[in-house]
């Protein structure tokens, strides 16, 4: 572990943000994350609430994903049906697929 | 189809199981809404790809989102490096959804503000703990990190967004 331990105080001040020099070795100390868990036991906020509101995915993201996908897949068929016919590889077939859409 | 790619029932079953938690991951680093899309979009098209190298040494769930944090984050770099100037890159997203618009707090934009302050790890963090429930080992696992800065982290991102949220009530 690089360094000391950084005293109770110290780590109150990084819960805050205040102390980002700790960073290095706070990110790698398993005895400074049970002392900073045992500062934070008393923090019981349910954040899950507005979390899930700020992040809810949109109502038609499943609609919208699933028909983009399928695009995806159906020109990747396409590219390959197109390279079989003419005995040229998937990506050979694609090349020529595009080049006809443009 | 090519005679290796797996089943088109495994894609649908992907976008079913594990579109909400990816999409929330990816929201979590890119903080974008059309561009968390695209990138939900990619990482299950990625990880639909290499099922059949998936071994199971983690939860589906796990592998899956570790691929989209993975893809968030190049995609991030990449626009970063496209746009070269980071304050360009959106700030919010632009789609508002129903249940936002239902709730009009001013701690909420608090919370929100918070929220955007983190660092991407953190906010990933939060989203893999408090909303998809995922033990401290998975999350460590999820982002390739290591335990000590899973518990640290969000520990700190935890106070944060607490004393952001105060006052407001769902
Ligand atoms: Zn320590």
């Amino acid at each position: 572990m690089i360094g000391r331990h950084p005293n109770r105080r110290q780590l109150a001040r990084w819960l805050d943000g205040d102390a980002p020099e700790l960073d290095d070795h706070i990110d790698g100390c398993e005895k400074c994350a049970q002392t900073l868990d045992a500062l934070a036991a008393a923090e019981t906020t349910d954040l899950r609430p507005a979390l899930l509101t700020l992040l809810a995915p949109p109502t038609d993201l499943e609609e919208r994903v699933s028909r983009r996908l399928a695009a995806r897949l159906q020109s990747r068929a396409d590219a390959e049906l197109f390279g079989a016919l003419l005995g040229v590889p998937i990506e050979t077939g694609r090349v020529v697929l595009e080049a006809r859409e443009t | 189809m090519d005679t290796d790619a797996p089943p088109a029932e495994q894609l649908e079953a992907l976008v079913r199981d594990h579109l909400d938690a990816v999409y929330r991951v990816a929201y979590s680093v890119v903080r974008d809404s059309a561009l968390a899309e695209d990138v939900a979009q990619d990482a299950i098209l990625k990880a639909w790809k290499a099922l059949p190298t998936f071994r199971g040494d983690s939860s589906l769930r796990s592998w899956m989102l570790r691929i989209t944090h993975n893809t968030a984050i190049s995609t991030m770099r990449r626009r970063r490096e496209e746009l070269r100037e980071p304050d360009l890159l959106p700030e919010r997203e632009q789609g508002i959804t129903t249940e936002k618009r239902v709730v009009d707090s001013l701690s909420l934009d608090a919370f929100e503000e918070a929220l955007s302050h983190l660092d991407e790890l953190s906010r990933a963090i939060v989203v893999l703990r408090e909303i998809e429930g995922m033990s401290y080992d998975e999350i460590a696992e999820t982002l390739d990190v290591p335990l000590p800065t899973v518990k640290t982290r969000l520990l700190r991102a935890r106070r944060t967004l607490a004393t952001a949220l105060e006052g407001w009530k769902p």
